[in-house]
């Protein structure tokens, strides 16, 4: 927001930042987003799929759709390519690619065109679902970003590596998060650690809570993720707990992919945080000692 | 086919088969497929509630093709025509 709202009135842009509360909205304090409009869930928004369509049929021309997970670096670069509306086919511009296609990560739209789609336009879909678990499940505006191709509008899809030099994202850390909410509220919390242990992506995701703790804490001097009783990354999973389902990976090769993974991520928190002028001391948390 | 007719509390079941005779008391199914039996309390999530009763317990992402929702919480998921209904949607009355 602190890079991209300039360069939008750079642009002559009048701007309304709004970020949807989905959960915990009384710990959005306003003194930490000054000009920011909050969002909450309700009737006729009652999560972030009906929050997508609903500010999409907002009185606007522009809407840029950014994950809470994602950081633009570079406000200059991501506000230059609006100069791609002036094609009257160019629908949208996908800033951060997902499997090399456009996704919803952050999605800048020409709200007329995405208004054209059958309603909800951005709402994920099961398509095939007798086919399950072979079915296609299209993310939210993968359907939307199909069907406005189809009838000859484009969408610009940023390459994963020019985004990755403006963008950082540390996907999947808000769903971890919402995972461990919604597990251990059903089946408490040794279910969810078990499963933790299941899903590989939720290490990375865990790992990417401890970077972005480290962050937060620098800047902020308070805990990061919290969880009801105000341990610091126990709505995502400890350092104690992560070190603990690291320990059981026998699988070498494993674990030298989430060494590698974990070093990227390491590389795009010491970026944002020369960024902000700290230093960070980023705990080990793989059983070699390593620093990812 | 599982063997197991009572799922108990705190269970984790990930990519397994349930039918008639199940009933679920507070198990979480991962990519499970449910076709038969009665969900009590528990979490299912990202498989698919093919027939039985959901009775209670948290629904979050999968697909609810058939059966009867009596009662419960859902977070979100898809109808058997892969349309996604959001959180506190009731889709299913009974």
């Amino acid at each position: 927001m602190r890079e991209l709202v300039p360069e939008c009135e750079r642009l002559r842009l009048t701007v309304d930042v709004n970020i949807f509360c989905d959960a915990n909205a009384d710990r959005f304090l306003p003194d930490w987003f000054p000009g920011v409009r909050f969002t909450y869930s309700g009737p006729g928004m009652r999560d972030f799929m009906e929050f997508y369509d609903v500010t999409l049929n907002a009185p606007c021309d522009f809407v840029l759709f950014l994950d809470a997970d994602t950081f633009v670096l570079d406000g200059a670069w991501a506000c230059s390519y609006f100069e791609s509306f002036t094609d009257p086919r160019v629908a949208g511009i996908s800033f951060v690619p997902r499997k090399g296609a456009p996704a919803i990560f952050a999605l800048l739209c020409r709200a007329e065109s995405y208004r054209d789609l059958p309603a909800p336009a951005l709402a994920c879909r099961y398509e095939f679902p007798e086919n399950w678990p072979r079915g296609v499940n299209l993310q939210p505006g993968d359907f939307a970003a199909r069907e406005l191709v189809k009838g000859g509008k484009i969408v610009i899809n940023v390459d994963a590596d020019e985004s990755a030099r403006h963008i950082v994202n540390f996907r999947g850390t808000t769903g971890l998060r919402s995972s461990r909410e919604h597990v251990t509220r059903a089946v408490g919390e040794q279910a969810f650690l078990q499963s933790v242990a299941e899903y590989p992506a939720c290490f990375i995701a865990a790992y990417d809570n401890v970077m972005l703790g480290c962050l937060y804490e620098s800047l902020y001097h308070e805990p990061f993720a919290c969880d009801p009783v105000g341990t610091p990354l126990g709505a995502s999973l400890t350092i104690a707990e992560l070190e603990c389902a690291l320990k059981g990976i026998r699988d070498v090769k494993q674990l030298e992919r989430l060494d590698e993974r974990f070093q990227h991520s390491h590389r795009n928190i010491s970026r944002m945080a020369a960024r902000e002028g700290v230093e960070l001391f980023i705990p080990s948390v793989l059983p070699n000692g390593k620093p990812g | 086919m599982s063997d197991v007719s009572i799922l108990g509390a705190g269970e984790l079941y990930i990519r397994k088969k349930f039918g008639p005779g199940t009933v679920n008391r507070g198990a979480a199914l991962f990519e499970c497929e449910w076709d038969g039996g009665r969900f009590e309390s528990g979490l299912f999530t990202g498989g698919m509630f093919r027939s039985g009763q959901f009775a209670g317990g948290i629904f979050l992402g999968g697909i609810f093709w058939g059966g009867t929702w009596l009662s419960g919480i859902w977070e979100g998921g898809f109808d058997r025509n892969g349309i996604y209904h959001s959180r506190g949607d009731s889709p299913f009355p009974v």
